[in-house]
């Protein structure tokens, strides 16, 4: 983080905003970290450091909706310090963290453990999901209010949906004095106990269990269902199936009060991905078919996916090194998601703006959070990807330890190039993060 | 004519096999000597077996199959001698990598390599829930470091083979993988029935019991299909794995329907293990359904013969009376088996001599 310094002069690059239909070529001036204005290109303007962004898009800083926290708890997978890293270097100024410690953040003291370490980094603007039930048990209801009043901006079920239907019921209803969401994690436990993969052809040739595509069908329905009952918001996370797209579209249709992501690689990859036993493709939930991937595709550009998010989890060495049945689900993804789907747009198989509003603006909508823009007035939030020379992915030099990458050894376009936040150089290309030295060979490191 | 037949001229001498008719109904057939069977792998092929592993049937091709079969009929040859053993792989190093139990297949490849002079280490492990990939690799990597030349390894995780063969420099051989794949099972399989009617295709060959959890069905499915037998698979609905018609099977839940006309019937052993998991009632309930009794093999040719990969429970898939009866081939399979595990051997160090 470059101390101090918030005026910055970006030259050469292309402004877009799709909230304010803002498609330029201009240099942005930015004074005490506000945008002061756009500017021709070669026009004079103030004596202040230039960051060059030509061959670069030049967009809001993205807010990610779906990202695991491992500390406390989990720290030999990633430390708050290495995930602020890593997502600063993945363009992102604000993460929403799921409640994934361990102690649960069922208790407004973790709440505000949690935000007091992330203004002590100051790098990301961090928010963090409470837990709907004590311990994740799916019995008894945390203390929502404190953990509200705390700062969480919203209630998740950290990937342990509440099995029983009254006591989901009594959740959604309780929320709704609250006006914030529910994060849904769209997963039958009994029906997905098993399975390491999509159940489908692939698991069977590869002779993996497999999770059916109605595991989280079943879920969606009853999210859905139960969020019309309620009246309370509920965000569907990290949706893999056609059935779930279809049941989104039509719940939306009349009027249930219902938003959704989709993670970059199930828009990228399929079951067939997990072919050679690959442990990073090891993901929850699963890789799905080539039909579900083209209705998310589809999802995401009529609207009916709201946003993209990173879907981060990661996973230490030791447990992403060996078979795939025994390996933890989960891979790095906060620095591949913004150049992902800049790739998918760069391909004509996403809709730019649908695609940009996906990563910038909806995740913000859906929590009711301000919006970044590049408006002038407005602080300087921004992300500087470069789109003109694709470059191949390789998570040693991620800033984060977590290196089990699905995009690994694939050429991207879109590498960020730098990350502002308030003006502030958070990221930047080009440095190598705190990682150690990869010894031996990674299996996944040499697909 | 003779010169048609090319380098096969001397077949034109030898008589061909009688044809199977009722008369010989229940009398076990003489074994078809390799050098009769319709497939054989064309000498002139380039496309021999050139790989550095043995991981799976799934994507070798006829030619691979057919020549590893005739390798292996070779093989048996020297079985079948006072003096076992040929100097093939003397001086090489083996190590058996067994991660489950199992006594059988272990003892079928240290014989096998035994034979073709080579050195066997025998490393046994239980795979408990705490001991996972880096069990795995690690042992391997310690082995490896004392310079052996091929692992044969059997694991319960599918792809621990593919795992291995990607962290060690030797050759590595899938003595079975999980639910994945047992090749030199298969291979000793569609030897046998090779072998008993000099040809794979058009075969009908029918596989009953627990698919999903098989990995002996899937590499003859693989094997099988590829050289173009016809295959039925039997079993309760929740023992089939999804999409499984997709591999150019067919799929029956009446044991009856998939034994009509078979050449050759496969029982697969039922695990306990999966009545727990609810995947069906009980023994009993299975046994009633799906076993296979001398009754319902009336629905089969009269020339059937009865497989099973071993263990037998006897009184579960197979009546003993069955299971040790003259249609049953159990036991040539298994002498089959070290032929085609020596085959395996030899092929996967390029087939060189020592």
């Amino acid at each position: 983080m470059s101390a101090g310094q918030t005026s910055w002069r970006i030259v050469g690059g292309r402004l877009l905003d799709v909230s304010e239909s803002l498609d330029r070529h201009a240099d942005l001036l930015i004074v005490e970290g506000h945008i002061a204005e756009l500017l021709e290109p070669g026009k004079p303007g103030p004596a202040v450091p230039t960051l060059d962004a030509e061959g670069c898009w030049v967009l809001p800083a993205l807010t990610d909706l779906h990202t695991t926290l491992n500390e406390p708890g989990f720290e030999h997978r990633e430390r708050l310090s290495e995930l602020f890293a890593t997502a600063a270097a993945g363009g992102y100024a604000r993460i929403v963290g799921a409640p994934t410690t361990r102690p649960t953040p069922d208790h407004a003291a973790i709440i505000d453990a949690l935000l007091h370490r992330s203004l002590a980094d100051g790098r990301i603007v961090f928010h963090p999901l409470g837990a709907a039930t004590t311990a994740h048990g799916g019995q008894q209801l945390s203390e929502i209010g404190e953990l509200i009043q705390a700062g969480a901006v919203g209630i998740s079920d950290g990937g342990k949906p509440i099995e029983r239907g009254d006591i989901l019921r009594n959740a959604l209803d309780y929320l709704c004095q609250f006006s914030v969401p529910y994060f849904f994690t769209c997963e039958d436990p009994g029906l997905a106990a098993e399975g390491v993969m999509h159940e489908g052809l692939q698991s069977t040739l590869l002779g993996l269990r497999g999770v059916p595509a109605v595991a989280e069908e079943l879920m969606v329905h009853r999210a859905v269902t139960l969020s019309a009952l309620t009246g309370c918001p509920v965000h569907l996370t990290q949706l893999s199936t056609r059935g779930a797209v279809a049941l989104v579209r039509t719940a939306r249709a009349v009027g249930v009060k219902v938003t959704s992501d989709v993670s970059p690689h199930h828009l990228w990859f399929t079951d067939r991905r997990v072919r050679g036993y690959g442990t990073e493709a090891r993901v929850r939930p699963p890789l799905r078919e080539e039909d579900d991937r083209q209705a998310l595709l589809q999802g995401v550009n009529d609207g009916t996916i709201d946003a993209v998010a990173s879907g981060h989890a990661p996973q230490s060495l030791l447990e992403k090194e060996s078979e795939f049945e025994h390996a933890q689900p989960g891979v790095s993804s906060l620095e591949t998601t913004l150049p992902a789907v800049l790739t998918l747009v760069e391909a004509g198989v996403l809709r730019r703006d649908r695609a940009l509003d996906a990563l910038c603006h909806a995740p913000a909508r859906v929590l009711g959070l301000p919006a970044y823009r590049i408006l002038p007035g407005e602080p300087a939030q921004l992300v500087v990807a470069e789109v003109s020379r694709p470059w191949t992915v390789d998570p040693r030099v991620f800033a984060t330890p977590a290196r089990a990458s699905l995009f690994a050894g694939v050429e991207l376009v879109g590498r960020v190039r730098y990350t502002l936040r308030q003006g502030h150089l958070i990221g930047s290309s080009g440095s190598p993060g705190p990682g150690f030295a990869v010894r031996g060979t990674n299996t996944f490191l040499t697909r | 004519m003779l010169q048609a037949l090319g380098s096969f001229w001397y077949l034109a001498s030898i008589p061909r096999p009688v044809e199977p008719d009722a008369e010989l109904a229940g009398v076990p057939r003489a074994p078809v000597p390799s050098v009769l069977c319709e497939q054989r792998s064309w000498r002139g092929d380039a496309m021999t077996f050139a790989r550095r592993h043995l991981l799976g049937l799934e994507d070798l091709t006829e030619s691979e199959l057919l020549h590893i079969l005739d390798t292996a009929a070779s093989f048996k040859q020297i079985s079948e001698r006072t003096i076992k053993k040929v100097p093939t792989l003397r001086g090489r190093t083996v190590v058996n990598l067994f991660f489950e139990p199992s006594t059988r297949t272990r003892l079928s490849f240290e014989v096998a390599a035994k034979r073709l002079s080579a050195d066997v280490l025998s490393f046994t492990t239980a795979a408990s829930s705490t001991s996972k990939g880096e069990t795995l690799a690690d042992t391997a990597r310690n082995l490896e470091a004392m310079s052996t030349d091929i692992f044969v390894v059997r694991h319960e995780a599918s792809g621990a083979a593919q795992l291995l063969s990607r962290l060690v420099r030797s050759s590595v051989i899938n003595a079975g993988d999980g639910a994945h794949e047992h090749p030199t099972q298969a291979l000793l399989d569609m030897f046998t029935l090779r072998e008993r009617f000099g040809r794979l295709r058009g075969l009908k060959v029918a596989i009953v019991g627990d698919i999903r959890h098989s990995r002996v069905a899937r590499s003859n499915i693989f094997g099988l299909v590829r050289l173009g037998a016809q295959v039925r698979l039997a079993g309760p609905p929740t023992l089939m794995p999804p999409r499984v018609e997709a591999l150019g099977v067919t799929v029956h839940h009446r044991i009856e329907e998939a034994l009509e006309g078979a050449d050759a019937v496969m029982m697969l052993r039922i695990q306990l293990e999966r009545q727990r998991m609810g995947l069906f009632p009980s023994l009993r309930e299975y046994t009633t359904l799906y076993g296979l009794t001398p009754k319902r093999l009336e629905r089969a040719a009269p020339h059937a013969i009865i497989m099973h990969p071993g263990p037998v429970n006897r009184g579960v898939e197979l009546t003993p009376e069955l299971a040790d009866g003259p249609r049953s081939v159990i036991l040539e399979q298994v002498s089959n088996g070290v032929a085609v595990r020596m085959a395996c051997l030899y092929l996967v160090t390029g087939g060189s001599e020592a």
